[in-house]
């Protein structure tokens, strides 16, 4: 063994600094640990009960073994960029980190795949691969720091997923460490429709609860020949979102449809990428296109065109490399603005079909109203994904509460136009109440039926996803009570 | 044994909706009886009628 | 009991002679929802594929899937046996293309996966498991898919090899991939496939375009100036592009009445480049016996081959096939073949290293054992 010694009297801090070898590859101290007691869901926080660093796919079999056998909960970690406190050592887990796990293993042009191992940061992808024109497809706004890893497990979206698709969409093969510690290699040489059940797309999204993920092989793409951007300013947001569905009746699918309403555009214009969004405008449109050269210039005028059609007050077609650069960074950093304009914000992920925009901000409007905060409108408008912002402030007593419930009020206003509670988010603690909106008991069972196939002791990664049987029952209680 | 299951099967669809025997013998996959429900209700019932009768 | 749509993948899987119930679709079928708007539709299972793409065509729209299809073939047995053909180059497969789906499990309780949006991370992705699981786990009662708009133009181009020199052959098609064309399909056709479909004997690239018009052109013209020596390049626009895909999709020995029975089908799985050694393996193993056609995408990997002859014949020559795809990595699945010969040989090839996990999924799903018994992967 290496580095210092272990000053802890716990056995199994000693056995598991013995799996990966050296003492410097586990965080045991309480001041140590104080860094992973959340993600980037802030709301909950609990200690884990370590931190170990493997350094590959035999330490992190070995560490599973071993918190099997001693019946230590345990999870995977990624950059803990999450949204939705999946990556939060609810029951004092060992925690398994992958950061040392972040080599480039291969990339196969002619066949166009590369291999990485779960650490390897979203971005970097795209960056080693970029000189010979190829990249990664899937970009959630957090891609420089975010791992693929983690991207696998809460199936990661993105602005550009609307023509791509999200992660699982670009995953050819996984190796897996199951709770029990066997290590299974699906989707061998990245060959698609392997004889079987697709557990490649089962456990992608599966937050981390059915094993933990140590190899991947993904799809890389072509970079397109051309793209070019549109900005288009709305008075009024049905207008907006109608204009939305036109295009892409139209027969054009952008790479990306982003949509910002009012409030969003006060807190980017005053946050540190602004570009100049008139201030009484109702709603913003980003519309970028991307394909074959010869064909950019028609689907822009068929673009514009439908704009006029519903009013558009002005549309812009970006100059340069640089100027489209610059609306993105006012799109991609929306989240984060909204700290210039709000002392907290808390951002909910819901999805609606695209035709119930309207009606869905309105609920919103109305919500907002009712508990008194302002909520700030970012999404993802042509695959329907919406992201209302809540803006509360947690030193006023009992706001942060408050923020929660209008939160909750939101994902339920998705659910009844036909939605859902999460489009790239995922559950993980945060929603988990909320997968009564979309799911009944029986469908909630169907899935956690299939978590004790992998999980049958339920180690990995408990409490996460589903809402907890204790609270179902009680208003199953509920329910029955007032039938009587 | 066939006839009683038959029956079982004809108390709970309408007798119009199933038939004996069909289909190419060279490619397999027949059956005894074929179900044509119109109705996902009828579906429920046929799939737990096999469930807890025993029959594939 | 077994369940059917259509009835036109009787011939895929199935070691049981006779069931008790045959649970038909046939007339479980009709539209639930399509909302234009939103592009998306929810159908019954039993509902014909190819009536609904034309209902779609009305309002320019499309499932954006390209199975082997005839009038009989439900769009529950595209998704239950996750066919797909030349086009998932560009479309993607049934998995990137169902979003939601209503299901019967097998204590006949109704369990709803996913939903009728296009992105959706609310618990575990539940629709993945059904896609072509022949129907083990569960009744497929409506499935609920995200629809593409139909481009405005489309065009095909036909490229034969002459010499039949695969080098050439691969270089021409890693320029193509590595170029900034977004062709929809890069499908070869074997020689004798070729010779069916346009007269000519020759390794035969046909690649689909599918765009707005201009850009279209642009690629067409792009491929001409590769065109390589001595070869024939064809394009065939619009309804000329869709005549041929007609055709060559009829071709399947599933769909066709009169050689169901003295014929097979294989779905192949190898890398993208490896298309090329499989044709060239079916190429060799013609002969005055045995007939085979063959097509591969090398943009993706999938082939599918078509063998035609004694049934004696046609399993050695899958097991010739399958000498390379082991070899490989890859696999060769058996699509179509009739039932004695089913027994004869393992229908799904090997099963995979975590198959302990898949038979697990199948009892704790479908304890009784009662759906599609023995139709699947490992006697499923």
């Amino acid at each position: 063994m290496k580095g210092k010694q272990i000053q802890s009297k716990d056995k199994h801090i000693h056995q598991l600094a013995a799996i990966v070898a050296n003492t410097r590859s586990i965080l045991y101290k309480k001041e140590d640990l104080l860094a992973y007691d959340c993600d980037g869901f802030t709301i909950h926080k609990h200690l884990p009960k370590a931190v170990v660093f493997p350094k590959n796919t035999k330490e992190v079999a070995e560490l599973v073994r071993y918190c099997c056998q001693n019946e230590l909960p345990f999870l995977a970690r990624g950059a803990g960029t999450g949204l939705s406190g999946g990556a939060i050592p609810l029951n004092g887990e060992v925690i398994i980190s992958l950061v040392k796990m972040k080599n480039l293993i291969s990339v196969d042009l002619e066949n166009r795949r590369a291999v990485v191992e779960p650490g390897f940061v979203n971005l970097k992808l795209t960056n080693s691969i970029s000189d010979k024109g190829y990249y990664y497809a899937p970009d959630p706004s957090s891609q420089s720091c975010c791992t693929i890893g983690g991207n696998v497990a809460e199936n990661a979206g993105g602005a550009h997923c609307l023509k791509y698709g999200v992660t699982t969409n670009h995953i050819l093969g996984l190796e897996v460490v199951v709770p029990t510690g066997e290590i299974i290699e699906i989707g061998d040489n990245g060959i698609p429709d392997a004889p079987g059940y697709d557990l490649l797309g089962l456990i992608t999204g599966s937050e981390g609860t059915l094993g933990i993920v140590t190899k991947i092989t993904v799809r890389i793409l072509k970079n397109p020949e051309a793209k070019q951007t549109v900005l288009a300013y709305f008075d009024d947001v049905t207008d907006g979102s109608q204009a939305v569905s036109a295009i892409i009746s139209a027969g054009i699918i952008p790479a990306a449809l982003e949509m910002m309403d009012k409030t969003a555009i006060e807190g980017v214009e005053a946050a540190a990428f602004p570009v100049g969004h008139p201030k009484n405008i109702a709603a913003v449109l980003l519309i970028e296109v991307d394909g074959i050269s010869a064909g950019i210039e028609e689907q822009i005028n068929q673009i514009l065109s439908v704009c006029r059609q519903f009013n558009v007050r002005d549309v812009k077609v970006a100059q340069d490399e640089q100027e489209r650069s610059r609306w993105w960074a006012n799109r991609k950093t929306g989240f984060g603005a909204m700290g210039a304009i709000s002392p907290d914000y808390l951002v909910q992920d819901g999805v609606i079909p695209r035709s119930k925009l309207p009606e869905v901000l309105e609920r919103i409007n109305q919500i907002s109203e009712h508990s008194g905060l302002r909520i700030a409108n970012i999404f993802h408008a042509g695959d329907g994904n919406l992201h209302p912002l809540i803006l509360f402030d947690a030193k006023i007593p009992g706001e942060t509460e408050k923020a929660l419930e209008a939160g909750s009020a939101c994902l339920q206003a998705c659910a009844e136009v036909g939605g859902t509670i999460t489009g790239e988010h995922g559950v993980g603690i945060e929603k988990r109440e909320e997968m009564r909106f979309v799911f009944n008991e029986e469908e909630i069972a169907a899935q956690t039926t299939i978590r004790s196939v992998f999980n049958p002791v339920n180690l990995l990664n408990a409490g996460k996803l589903f809402p907890s049987p204790g609270k179902c029952v009680e208003i199953k209680m509920e329910k029955k009570a007032a039938i009587l | 044994m066939i006839s009683d299951f038959k029956d079982k099967l004809s108390a709970i669809f309408p007798i119009e909706k199933f038939s004996v025997e069909e289909g190419s013998h060279d490619l397999g996959n027949r059956a005894e009886v074929t179900v044509r429900p119109t109705m996902e209700q009828e579906i429920a019932d046929l799939v737990s009628f096999a469930h807890s009768n025993g029959k594939k | 009991m077994i369940i059917e749509g259509g009835g036109t993948k009787k011939g895929f899987g199935g070691l049981v002679e006779h069931a008790d119930i045959c649970l038909s679709l046939k007339d479980y079928k009709g539209i639930v929802e399509h909302n234009p708007g939103d592009m998306t539709i929810t159908l019954k299972a039993g509902t014909s594929y190819l009536e609904v793409q034309n209902y779609l065509a009305g309002f320019n729209q499309m499932i954006s899937l390209d199975p082997f299809a005839n009038e009989h073939t439900s769009i529950g047995g595209v998704i239950a046996a996750n066919d797909s053909g030349p086009k998932r180059l560009g479309y993607g497969s049934a998995r990137d293309a169902v979003i939601g789906m209503r299901l019967v499990y097998p204590d006949g309780s109704l369990i709803r996966a996913g939903g009728k949006v296009v992105k959706n991370v609310a618990g575990y992705d539940m629709n993945k498991l059904f896609i072509g699981s022949m129907g083990t786990l569960a009744v497929i009662s409506e499935i609920t898919l995200k629809l593409r708009p139909v481009a405005n133009y489309q065009s095909l181009v036909l490229i034969s090899f002459p010499a039949g020199n695969l080098d050439v052959i691969k270089q021409f098609v890693v320029t193509v991939l590595d170029s900034l064309m977004e062709p929809i399909t890069l499908e070869l056709l074997s020689p004798t496939l070729a010779a069916k479909l346009t007269g000519r004997r020759e390794y035969t690239a046909a690649i689909q375009f599918e765009d707005v018009e201009s850009s279209v052109h642009y690629q067409t013209t792009y491929l001409e100036n590769l065109k390589p020596e001595g070869g024939t390049f064809t394009i065939l626009q619009q309804e000329d592009a869709n005549l041929f895909w007609q055709a060559f999709y009829d071709l399947y020995p599933g769909l066709n009445a009169e050689n169901k029975t003295k014929s097979a089908a294989l779905k192949v799985g190898l890398k993208n480049m490896e298309v090329l050694e499989l044709l060239e393996v079916t190429e060799r193993l013609e002969s005055g016996q045995i007939h085979l056609l063959a097509h591969g995408g090398l943009g993706h990997g999938i082939s599918q081959v078509y063998l035609y002859g004694e049934s004696d014949r046609i399993l050695s020559a899958i097991q010739e096939i399958r000498k390379l795809t082991s070899a490989k990595g890859g696999y060769a699945i058996v699509k179509h073949l009739p039932f004695s010969e089913r027994l004869k040989i393992n229908i799904w090839d090997e099963s995979p290293s975590y198959f302990f996990l898949l038979k697990q999924i199948k009892a704790k799903v479908d304890p009784n054992n009662i759906l599609n018994e023995k139709r699947y992967v490992g006697g499923i």
